[in-house]
């Protein structure tokens, strides 16, 4: 049995598809989430798959309620990016996407650290080949960024990891809290990932570069793998629901300007997680259900809009708000999709945030947290802005951009219409979605005066959104970029590298070959020392070895006999 | 496609301004009306303040104007040409057409 | 019978088995000689491994002359698993080699080839299993001699000067290890090296024992390619025949890097002060500055034999580093690595051969796209040099992790961070040729043969035999600890 778990599962279908025709991937893709939805709900709960290595114990099946709710819509997550994906024939993509998916889950269901540092790793190297099946130089630069800085949450965990083993001798993926060294290193290998501000910008910067499809798949995981390792170990933590506040503040203005419509929505991701992180950090079994839940319909949601904005990129050519618009006239169903999602998002009544984000709202207002509850607030009214509004109102209706391009093809259109389908399902019937979340759940949404809290909210937004569209207000869409924080990595320090050499020219252009060879080229150096015929990599000559030789010799005898 | 025709066929109206002022001035006695309803239901709250007559209405107006503006200011510090980054980002690219299925609706174009 | 014999069986087969191929001549049957006598001396270890694991040490006067008076063979835990491990990969290597020297070296010679490589072989099993201080020296020169003439088959010219400089500092440290057990012997009266380990401590001149253990620990280094000592390994590796590469880097170290470990603890103990001076102000520079230096001289090789071989020595930097922590858990870690490595730096070399095999040449930039023509080829490489960097659930994950912890474990965090660092820069040489095989265009007009062009069967199978191996033992990595944490105990307990 412990060979047949979920994780394994996706591995093995990668592995096929490395094997055999393009026919047979495609159907391996969509078969793979459904058997392993299977042997997800066959699983007993409690630790299974035990093994040792290196004289630790791995655990990697850990089945409790927190880690089923993720399993199970990562599974949902992978099948429907697979349905979406029906058309493409890369073997690249499809086996990263099993590797991707299978390994999150691995992360999800890790009961130890060890475990989890590996599948840790392999999300971030799977992937990256979702980036770079795009195939241009940019997404190779963009990919190599990406990787870097996954791979560094990777090597974070890892010297974290040794830290808390070394200080507790247990590598058991329990709860921690911040209290050592080692603890804060794992925090941060989780907020790199989970795109805490400072930390986020690989998020903005990559999932617009991956293909159309893998932007739908990359969504799903990485972040929201994150957000379980957090409330898995680091529940109740109280810097994190002012770090999750601000995470679900600034990506707003950032998102209200970007014209790029896939990058709008990587920031409305990033202030989704917010919301999530705020669950987390209150910690009370409220807020934690409340995490999952918007996890949960977050997934679905998120999935459903890239899906939309992906099949407009997948006809048009383009997924810039200034290029597009009046495409509801051939692309109705997509547009109706698109709605859905963006509904979803806003938290209308109905939809499925409105019944997942009242619980973390609620939790933090119960809790005392007042400022955090009124950021929240704002802050919902600000996804209504830019994922509620800007994204289907740009690209289905506003100025006619006389693009007519085709319906989106019928796979994609299914894809849709099922994931529309589950949003408005677990807007209804909330209590589908309740019986999963890891507590016992006592809480209705559906209250006259929360439905009407949240209509006067929305409603009004909406109204303002009208007034500065009327009044010539409302920014319009136009070509270009905007800068973040990873401004500093990709432009501040090469200018500043240049600058400083260039200053060190100026001030001391009497001293500028000592200055420059020293202060400003120091990686010309090694590169002169250590490239082939450089002093250190040259096959050295009979008489520098052995002068060397005796050096040593001497230096030891020396010690020894002095 | 049938389908997708007459989903479009519903939504044609936001291509008159009288609909679409129509629209807007349901919108509007929408709001007028939930406003009101602040005054016939008690609304259950947690937080000192929350109750206030047209809280909710108030903090969506406000907020969204807020972002809105502070967004439009941000943009006049941010904003770059999209080549800024050059050959390192996917901004200054077109999205290679090889992967894509780029078509459009015959019927409807002409 | 013949179970009694077997120590002396180890050494004999190989070293009989030269004159059987220089009389054979023809190449094939010589390849087939040297393939027989390998697998047997496989057997031959295997059951010395299994016998030491049942009953402890086993003791072999050669010619019935008993020690200390004659010469005698010693095999334990900690060289049991080393014999195993130097006649496997010179096994695997061998069958390897046939179409590669086929290809690179003139038929008429082939049988020398052999019959050097066989004698190379009894030299260093010699060398791990002698239990005599001046017979370590005697096997020591039949292993440097015959690697002289391996490394002369090359097909360069400059492998003639590689081979010239490696015997320069070759026998410079050969004659600092005689040296060295002159003095030894001078101030005991033995050459045994039990009798050695009782007799050191009450030795008549202590100077005349820290003269010995300066001269035969520089020597030692010389011969292990510790840097910076290391000068001559580059060449070496890059000029010499490639199969010879592999063979090496996989053993030839490896084996003086035993018997350092064992003149330093068995030997000369651990209770010495000298000792401990040796390996923090001496080994530990060393090993750091080495595994830091060599790891960025490797990023900029564009040969990938010579990368190889810059990273061969930043590699036994690891070794060197556990072995100069002096205790259990640093030399189980050094001694693991000496295993995980020999495996994956063979079948790098053997990846990197396969590569010569079909284009002639190892040249980094130009082995653009090379994944559509030699598909086998490249995944060898990438999941060899993924158990290099230390990926989870490889080899040289296990002995890294092991040494970081030890190190931890005696207080030395920036060690342990400097180990980390250096994977990193592991990471980028390796990445770098990764990067040129899978996602660089070909270049036109395209240098390369179109389709698949992949390297013989006879190549691929030794090679990934020897990467199942290696595989296995990063995933059952315990079994490795266990052999190592053996060896650690047996080195620091002393003989018993």
């Amino acid at each position: 049995m412990s060979w047949l778990i979920p994780p394994l599962l996706f591995f093995y279908g990668a592995f096929l598809c490395l094997v055999v025709g393009r026919k047979q991937r495609t159907f391996i893709t969509l078969l793979i989430p459904v058997v392993a939805l299977f042997s997800l709900l066959m699983l007993p709960m409690g630790n299974m798959a035990q093994v040792q290595f290196l004289g630790f114990e791995l655990i990697f099946v850990r089945l409790d309620k927190l880690a089923f709710v993720f399993s199970l819509i990562f599974i949902i997550a992978a099948f429907l990016a697979s349905i979406y994906a029906w058309h493409v024939n890369d073997k690249v993509q499809q086996v990263s996407t099993l590797l991707y998916a299978g390994a999150a889950l691995g992360g999800v269901l890790a009961g130890d650290l060890i475990t989890l540092f590996l599948y840790w790793e392999i999300t971030a190297v799977a992937s990256v080949f979702l980036i770079w099946a795009r195939r241009t130089p940019a997404a190779y630069a963009t990919g190599m960024r990406y990787l870097l800085i996954q791979v560094g949450s990777g090597v974070l965990l890892l010297a974290g990891l040794l830290v808390h083993y070394n200080d507790t001798g247990s590598i058991l993926f329990e709860h921690m809290g911040l209290v050592s060294t080692g603890t804060l290193l794992i925090f941060l290998a989780f907020g790199i990932k989970c795109a805490f501000p400072l930390m986020h910008n690989w998020l903005q910067d990559s999932y617009p570069a991956a293909t159309v499809t893998g932007t739908v798949v990359l969504s799903s995981f990485t972040t929201k793998m994150a957000v379980y390792a957090l409330a898995r170990g680091y529940a109740g933590e109280e810097i994190l629901i002012y770090i999750g506040a601000i995470m679900t503040l600034f990506p707003i203005f950032f998102a209200e300007i970007e014209n790029d419509l896939r990058k709008v929505l990587a920031y409305s991701l990033n202030n989704q997680l917010g919301f999530m992180v705020v669950g987390v950090g209150i910690g009370t079994e409220l807020a934690l259900n409340g995490t999952a839940a918007h996890a949960f319909c977050h997934i679905l949601y998120k999935s459903l809009l890239f899906m939309s904005v992906g099949a407009v990129l997948y006809r048009t050519g383009t997924s810039k708000a200034s290029e597009l618009g009046g495409l509801y006239k051939t692309m109705p169903v997509t547009m109706v999709c698109c709605l859905i999602g963006a509904a979803s998002i806003s938290a209308f009544p109905l939809f499925s945030g409105f019944i997942s984000k009242s619980l973390i709202l609620d939790a933090s207002a119960k809790n005392g947290y007042y400022l955090v509850w009124f950021a929240l607030v704002v802050a919902s009214a600000g996804v209504l802005s830019h994922s509620g509004i800007k994204i289907p109102y740009f690209t289905f209706f506003a100025h006619d951009s006389g693009k007519r391009p085709m319906e989106a093809p019928v796979h994609m259109r299914i894809a849709m219409i099922i994931t529309a389908a589950l949003c408005v399902i677990i807007g209804v019937f909330p209590s589908l979605l309740y019986q999963l979340l890891p507590y016992e759940v006592d809480y209705k949404p559906y209250t006259t005066s929360h439905v009407l809290a949240q209509m006067q909210l929305l409603c009004f937004a909406l109204l303002a959104f009208v007034f500065l569209m009327r009044k010539g207000i409302h920014p319009p869409e136009v070509r270009g970029i905007n800068l973040d924080s990873d401004w500093a990595y990709r432009k501040g320090l090469p200018s500043i590298l240049a600058m400083s050499a260039a200053g060190a020219t100026q001030i001391a252009t009497k001293a500028r070959e000592g200055l420059q060879a020293q202060a400003s080229d120091w990686v010309f150096t090694i590169r002169r020392l250590s490239a082939p015929g450089g002093l250190l990599a040259k096959g050295w000559g009979v008489n520098s070895m052995v002068f060397v030789v005796t050096l040593l010799l001497l230096l030891v005898l020396f010690l020894n006999l002095k | 496609m049938m389908n997708g025709k007459k989903i479009a066929a519903a939504f044609a109206w936001v291509e008159s301004p009288s609909a679409v002022n129509t629209a807007i001035k349901v919108l509007a006695a929408l709001c007028g009306l939930l406003f009101l309803l602040d005054f016939v239901i008690h609304r259950h709250t947690y937080v000192p303040g929350e109750g206030m007559w047209g809280f909710y209405a108030f903090t969506g107006f406000i907020a969204f104007t807020l972002i809105v503006l502070g967004a439009k200011t941000l943009r006049t510090l941010i904003l770059r040409d999209e080549n800024y980054y050059g050959e390192q980002s996917v901004d200054s690219e077109e999205y290679p057409a090889s992967q894509l299925a780029i078509e459009s609706d015959q019927e409807d174009a002409k | 019978m013949i179970a009694t014999q077997l120590p002396a069986l180890q050494i004999i087969i190989p070293l009989f088995a030269a004159p059987l191929i220089v009389l054979a001549r023809r190449s094939e049957l010589a390849w087939i000689i040297a393939l027989v006598a390998n697998f047997l001396c496989v057997l031959v270890a295997w059951d010395l491994f299994q016998l030491v694991n049942e009953q402890g040490i086993i003791r072999y006067s050669l010619g019935g002359w008993a020690a200390p008076t004659g010469i005698e063979y010693f095999v334990d835990t900690v060289n049991a698993p080393l014999l195993l491990l130097v006649s496997s990969i010179s096994a695997i290597v061998v069958a390897y080699a046939y179409h590669s020297v086929k290809k690179s070296i003139d038929s008429t010679k082939h049988y020398l080839f052999y019959a050097a490589w066989m004698l190379c072989l009894s030299g260093l099993l010699g060398m791990l299993i002698t239990g005599d201080a001046f017979n370590v020296f005697v096997f020591l020169e039949i292993s440097s001699l015959s690697t002289y003439m391996l490394i002369a088959f090359g097909n360069d010219r400059r492998a003639l000067t590689a081979s010239f400089r490696y015997l320069v500092l070759g026998s410079i440290g050969a004659s600092f290890i005689l040296i060295g057990i002159g003095f030894l012997y001078a101030a005991t009266g033995s050459l045994n090296m039990l009798d050695l380990a009782q007799r050191i401590p009450n030795a008549s001149s202590e100077r005349a024992i820290l003269v010995a253990f300066s001269f035969i620990s520089i020597g030692l280094m010389i011969k292990s390619a510790i840097f910076p000592l290391h000068a001559w390994l580059a060449n070496a590796y890059h000029f010499a025949p490639i199969s010879v590469t592999a063979f090496l880097a996989g053993t030839a170290t490896k084996v003086s890097l035993y018997v350092l470990l064992r003149f330093l603890f068995s030997v000369f103990g651990t209770q010495y002060n000298f000792e401990y001076l040796l390996l923090n102000v001496i080994l530990l520079p060393a090993a750091v500055f080495g595994f830091l230096i060599m790891s960025v001289v490797a990023i900029f090789q564009t040969d990938l034999r010579r990368m190889l071989a810059y990273s061969s020595v930043a590699q036994i930097g690891y070794i060197v580093a556990g072995i100069s922590l002096a205790t259990q858990a640093g030399i189980t870690a050094g001694y693991a690595h000496i295993i995980n490595h020999a495996l994956i730096k063979t079948a790098l070399f053997m990846s990197v051969g396969c590569i010569i095999y079909r284009l002639g040449h190892a040249h980094r930039p130009s082995l653009d796209n090379l994944i559509q023509t030699m598909p086998l080829t490249c995944v060898a490489f990438i999941v060899s040099g993924l158990g290099l960097i230390g990926v989870p659930f490889t080899g040289g994950f296990i002995s890294k992790f092991t040494l970081i912890s030890a190190s931890m474990e005696k207080g030395w965090w920036v060690m342990g961070g400097l180990v980390l660092v250096s994977s990193v820069l592991a990471i980028i040489y390796i990445g770098r040729v990764v990067d040129v095989m899978l996602f660089r265009k070909q270049r036109l007009p395209n240098p390369m043969p179109q389709g698949r062009n992949e390297a013989p069967l006879s190549m691929l199978v030794p090679m990934y035999v020897l990467i199942g191996l290696s595989l296995y033992l990063g995933v059952y990595g315990s079994e490795t600890l266990t052999v190592s944490g053996e060896a650690a105990k047996q080195l620091l307990g002393g003989f018993r």
